[in-house]
Parts: C-alpha cells; structure tokens; sequence
C-alpha cells in the first residue's frame, strides 16, 4: 500500500473511528483501527465487537491499493502532533512507514485478516430515512430511561419500532416508561425482522453523536444489527437479545378528559426546591393535588420538611400521589423549559401519564406510601 | 499455557464425539462446566468447539478447518462471537468488572452484557470463563441469571480444575464436563510437537512426571524446576527429621520466585500441588496399590523411604493438609506464616 493523503481529512476520519475504539479490551487488535485504500476513496474503520464504524475518506492519491491495520494510539496522535498539510503512508505488510514533511515514523502492524469483519452492509434494496436532528431527539427523549439493573439486560436498550411513517422508540426500567413517536420516510422496501429490535443504550447514544447534526440518515434493521449510513458514515451496532415487555398495556388508557397542563419550567423549579429535603433514598415527593394548585412536600426526620405550592389548572377532587422525583426530573429535563406538557394522575395506586403533542409519551409508577409506612412499623418491630 | 489450536487435537475423543453427537441432535446444551486438571486441553477443547461451530467449512462441529477467516480471527481473539475471560495475573480473582462490568458501566459491559447482544454471525456465541476456580461469591452470583436463562444460539463454558471450588447454584445450572489426563504418549509427542523438548528420552521422563497434564510436563522439561521438586519431595519422605531443611529449601524457592506477591503464590501452589502429588503416592504405596512398572523420581523416593509404615490415616491426614493448604493459599493467606505452619502440621500429622 502507498497512498498520499491531506491531514486533515485523515483527522477527521480518525476521530470519527476513535469514537468506538474500547477504552480498554482484553483484545489487543480492538485498539487498533482499519485502513484500506483502493481508490481515490478509502475506508477507514474500528470496532469494538459490540458497534462498529466505517468512514470515507475521499482525496487519497493511491499509488499503490492496500489495507493496513493501524495502533490507535500512536496513529491518533502522529496526526495530532503534526503540522504537515500531506502524510504519506506506505506499508509493506511488515510496517507500515507514515512521512509528514520530514518527520518519518515506522510502526509494525497487524494482519489484517485477524481484524474482525466490518464490511458487506448493501443498504440500497430499501432503507428507513430519518434527519439526523430527529435521532438526537429520539436518544434525548428515551435513553435516560433504560435499565442499568444487571438482571435485566434486554432493558437495557432502547426498543425501535419500525412502521411506514414513523418510528416508535420506547425504553424502560420497569418502574417508568418513555415511549417517542418520530417521523420517517421508508425508500424502497426495507426488510424488518420478526425479532424485536432492542439497541443498546451505549449504541444509541453514539449513533446521535455521530449522526445528530446530518441532514439525512438510512437506518436498516437486520436480524442481529442495525446499521445507520449517512455524511459518508456506515454505523452498526448489535442488537440486545431479550424480550421487552408489551409497553402498549403499560400506557393507561382513557384518561382523555383528565390532563392538566402543567409548564415544564415551573415544575422543575419547583421539584428542585422539594427534593432538597427528600428522602435521598426513596427520593419520594408527595403531590397533593388540590384546586387551583399542586402541593410538593417532603418531610424526613433527618432532613427536614417542606412545602412548595405550585398554582396549576386543575379543577377536580383533591388526589395524593407520592412520586419519585429523581425519575420526574429527568423527563422534565428532555423537554424545553418553556414548553407545556399534560400529566394525568388518578390515585396513589395508578400510574401518572405525562404526554406532549408531539408523540411523546412517558409513564411513571407512584411511590406506595403504605409500604413505606410499613416498613417503618417492620422494622421498629424487628428493632 | 497459549492453546495450540493448529495441531491435530489430543486425547479427550469421547468428549468430541460427545459433542459431536449434541449438535447433530440439536440438542446442544447452554451452559458447560469443565473440570479436570490444569493443563489437560480444557480451553484448547472449548476453543476448538467454538471454531468448529463458527467455521463456514467445517466437517463437523468438532473439526473446523483452521482456514477460513472465521476459524482465523477465533485464533486471534477477535472474532466478535466468541469471548474469552480470565483471572489477571496480578487479581486473586476474576474482578466483577469483567463480568458485569465497572461501577460506571454496570450492565453495559463485561461478559454478562455481551451474552446478551445477538450473534454477529447470525449463528451461534461462545463465551469461555477460563480460571472459573477464581469466581469468587459476588461474581459467581453475578453469573447465574446469564447462566439459568442464556439468550438462544449462546453457549457459556466456565472451565475449572475442581467442581467442587464451584458454587452449587453455579453447578446445577450447567451441564459438567470432566476431563481427564493426556496419554503419556499423547503428551510425549505434544512435548515434541510444540518443541518444548528436543529428544524423544527428555520427553518420556516428562511426560511420566507430569500425571497427564501438559502444562506439568512442559514445566517438568526445566531442570532447574525438577531438581527443586525432587528435593521437595526428600524433604517430604524425611520429614519430621528434614523440617528445618524443607522449611528453608522452600523459603529459598520462594525468594528465587520474585518480589511479586502473585509470583510467590504461584510458587506456594508449586509446592503444595507437589506435595499432593507425594503423598497421593504415599498414600498408594500404603495400600500396595502403587503402580512400579515405569519408575518415575516420585515412585523411586517414596520406594526408597519409610512411608509405608506409617498409617494410611496419618499419610490421608497430610494429603487433607495439603489440599487445605491450596484453599488457604487461594484465600490469600500471608505466605510467610503460611510454609511454616504448614509444614509443622506435616510434621506433626506422622
């Protein structure tokens, strides 16, 4: 392999590669990354076995066509430390020598058969379009809410829903729920398979990264991995194996006429002022829902107690829920500040609904304050 | 030891054709436990059958190719379908992080969280726990949901030397594997094979002091670690005479071992598998059930001491010490105190 490149479209494809590259593996040949030239377009790309990249990189003279695998570290930071408008790279399957101006540097490589495989993604036979700023919505508005508990790790992604004109996106913990609706334009006829498709948490917050400010983004969804192309950038990830729970049934339902319109700035403010003497470890808030107005409060006997009212449009009988606040804020916090949302509560016992108009909904689990209350008398009894 | 998967496989044929016969019945379980000891082709065998499911022309799923790009990134470790785990050198146990991954990215990484992603290839994902010996409570728990419930097209293999160093809520949910040692002729030309010894005589008396293990003989080829196993084991015959001498012969050992604590260690578990090796002799020579017809250096120093009148509980009592004592050792007992100790209970077992 003997190419000629401009140093900075080499940069920009590194730091792109970079993004996947494991912090740390077991797998020496994972810290390094791909280089293969054959045009005047190459690829570039790195793995970390569980996403993948490939990035273009155009502008190459190619002398010679080749692929090269390269150590991260030391190629990352050659391009980084040089001043040099041009790099010249030429391998002769033992090293491979990188010049810039007169600096030269010789560093051995890796067989590139032993690199795991990253090609064969042919998405022209149809894939899902959607605009890169709709992904970064749809990661803002559900990832928060996937599970970080270690039993459940087919919750710990994001499940995609693939339909004709939009795509649902919902992720869970099994104590609340977001579910996003987003527009999409299918071209051609892409295949989508029987299985669910559930995303990693970690995949999806790299693909809005990577893909958050493009204009146009394909997303194909194949049996074992989804595959995002777009600004000249194939992504891939694997899909988590698992069943997600029927998050249709989850949504309560005819709840139409109970919504009261709460605004998002308000309520954080006043959240915020609540929590400040909450239980840190049941994090509970009490809603007492009265007319005219919202009472938070909170009373801990280490901590002290609280009373923030918050005057809302709610004209129906007085209802109490206990909710946790940590799990209220992070929803209010994927919103615009002065934006509206609608939230429906009906007892302590059923879930609170908050939903927008634009297709986004979220469902919350109220604390018990009897098992609270309980617990207290189990253990003073124990005691 | 690195398995040599290149080399027409060893030994362990009815564990192939066990294999074998599993998946050409579709009935290939999820989860294995193999036991057997160190050094016999566990991990070779486990890789072998993670190429043979994964290779694109393989005969059966227990003959891969060793060609094809499959079989190729299996060998280089970076086949995304198959993982391998195991102790760090310098951990007394295989850490939680490599498992369920660091406080930071509990359940997003470690081997828990790649058992659930979907094979790449669409087929099947091996995951291997080599050294399970060291899974210690937390992160054997930590393993048993992964293992009751694996995700389908997965196959989880925890090897170990011992079943029970294993949790029982770890052995009942998987399927127990037991190997047993290699040939002598089998380790012989393994010996030669992978050049460990030059002549056909230094691989014999190898292979017959390494008790079917490979790892054993390979070690056994260094004269330098024979000569210190064989005054072990004189200083074992002549005991309680050769206390002090054994005591200060092995804190020699221990020192020509390293500064590393993990270093001597390793040196204590040397020691004290030798003794288990002597007394399991001892013990044999008692009940005249030793076999004499290819004299090795141990049958020759137990023959020539004083053992047999000794009664079988007293030998049984020292062989009990002394498996007790690898325990402690894996426990992290204070290696200073420990040889002493150890030795005047040997002593005093007579």
């Amino acid at each position: 392999m003997h190419i000629l490149c401009e140093r900075d479209r080499l940069w920009t494809a590194f730091q792109a590669a970079a993004s996947v590259l494991p912090s740390r593996s077991p797998k020496p040949i994972l810290q390094h990354i791909r280089f293969e030239a054959t045009g005047p377009i190459g690829t570039m790309s790195a793995t970390d076995l569980e996403t993948g990249i490939i990035i273009d990189v155009d502008g190459l003279q190619c002398n010679v066509p080749g692929v090269v695998i390269l150590p991260a570290d030391r190629f990352g930071a050659i391009l980084r430390e040089t001043n040099e408008d041009s790099i010249e790279l030429k391998s002769d399957g033992n090293n491979v020598e990188l010049r810039a101006g007169k600096s030269r540097f010789q560093l051995p490589i890796h067989d590139p058969s032993e690199y795991p495989r990253l090609e064969g993604h042919d998405l022209d036979a149809g894939y899902f379009s959607l605009r890169g700023s709709v992904l970064r919505e749809l990661v803002r508005k559900t990832l928060f809410a996937t599970s970080q508990d270690s039993n459940r790790y087919d919750l710990g992604g994001v499940l995609l829903e693939l339909g004709h004109e939009h795509i649902n996106a919902v992720s869970t913990d099994g104590r609340r729920l977001a579910k996003l609706q987003c527009p999409c334009e299918v071209v051609g006829t892409p295949k989508v398979p029987h299985t669910m498709t559930i995303v990693p948490a970690k995949a999806m917050n790299l693909a809005q990264r990577i893909f958050g400010d493009a204009e146009d983004v394909h997303l194909v969804i194949r049996e074992n991995e989804m595959i995002l192309r777009g600004k000249g950038t194939i992504f891939f990830s694997r899909l988590l194996e698992g069943r997600f729970p029927k998050w249709e049934m989850v949504i309560p339902k005819g709840r139409e006429g109970d919504f009261i319109d709460i605004s998002v700035g308000t309520l954080l403010s006043s959240l915020r002022q609540a929590s400040i003497v909450a239980d840190q470890e049941s994090r509970g808030i009490d809603f007492d829902f009265r007319e005219g107005q919202v009472i938070l409060s909170a009373s801990t006997a280490e901590r002290g107690n609280c009373r923030v009212p918050m005057p809302i449009s709610y004209e129906g009988p007085a209802i109490d829920v206990r909710l946790d606040y940590r799990y209220l804020e992070e929803f209010l916090k994927a919103l615009e500040l002065d934006s509206i949302f609608h939230l429906s509560v009906k007892d302590q016992e059923s879930a609170a609904l908050c939903t927008t108009d634009t297709g986004y909904a979220y469902v919350l689990m109220p604390l018990s304050r009897a098992s609270v209350a309980e617990s207290v008398n189990t253990a003073a009894v124990d005691g | 030891m690195i398995p040599e998967l290149e080399s027409a496989f060893l030994g362990h044929a009815p564990i192939l054709e066990g294999f074998r016969q599993c998946v050409a019945r579709g009935r290939l379980g999820s989860s294995y436990l193999f036991v057997g000891p160190p050094g016999v082709g566990k991990k070779t065998l486990a890789l072998r059958l993670a190429q043979g499911l994964l290779c694109t022309n393989a005969a059966s799923p227990v003959d891969p190719c060793q060609k094809c790009a499959e079989c190729q990134r299996i060998r280089a470790e970076s086949h995304p379908d198959v993982l391998v785990i195991e102790r760090p050198r310098d951990r007394a146990f295989i850490p939680l992080e490599l498992l369920v991954g660091d406080r930071d990215h509990r359940s997003t990484e470690g081997f828990c969280h790649w058992v659930s992603l979907s094979p790449q290839s669409n087929r099947y994902k091996i995951g291997i726990i080599d050294d399970a010996d060291y899974l210690n409570t937390e992160g054997a728990n930590s393993l048993l949901k992964t293992l009751e419930e694996p995700p389908s097209r997965s196959v989880l293999i925890l090897i170990a030397t011992s079943e029970q160093r294993q949790l029982p809520t770890i052995r009942s949910r998987c399927q127990i594997v037991r190997f047993g040692g290699l040939s002598e002729a089998d380790l012989q030309r393994l010996l030669l094979q992978h050049g460990h010894c030059t002549s056909g005589e230094q691989a014999q008396l190898a292979a017959a002091a390494a008790e079917g293990s490979l790892e054993m003989a390979h070690y056994a080829c260094d004269s330098d670690w024979s000569d210190m196993r064989d005054r072990t084991w004189r200083g074992l015959a002549g005991l309680p005479q050769s206390r002090w001498e054994l005591v200060e012969h092995i804190q020699q050992y221990l020192d020509a071992a390293g500064s590393e604590s993990s270093e001597k260690r390793r040196a204590v578990r040397n020691v004290l598998n030798w003794s288990v090796q002597f007394w399991r002799a001892a013990l044999r020579n008692s009940q005249q059930n030793l076999a004499t017809d290819s004299p090795s250096v141990l049958t020759e120093i137990v023959l020539s001491s004083t053992l047999r009148a000794e009664t079988p509980d007293a030998l049984s009592n020292c062989l009990e010490r002394s498996i007790d004592g690898l325990a402690q050792i894996d426990n992290n007992v204070i290696v200073a105190g420990f040889i002493d100790a150890w030795v005047d209970d040997l002593a005093l077992g007579r």
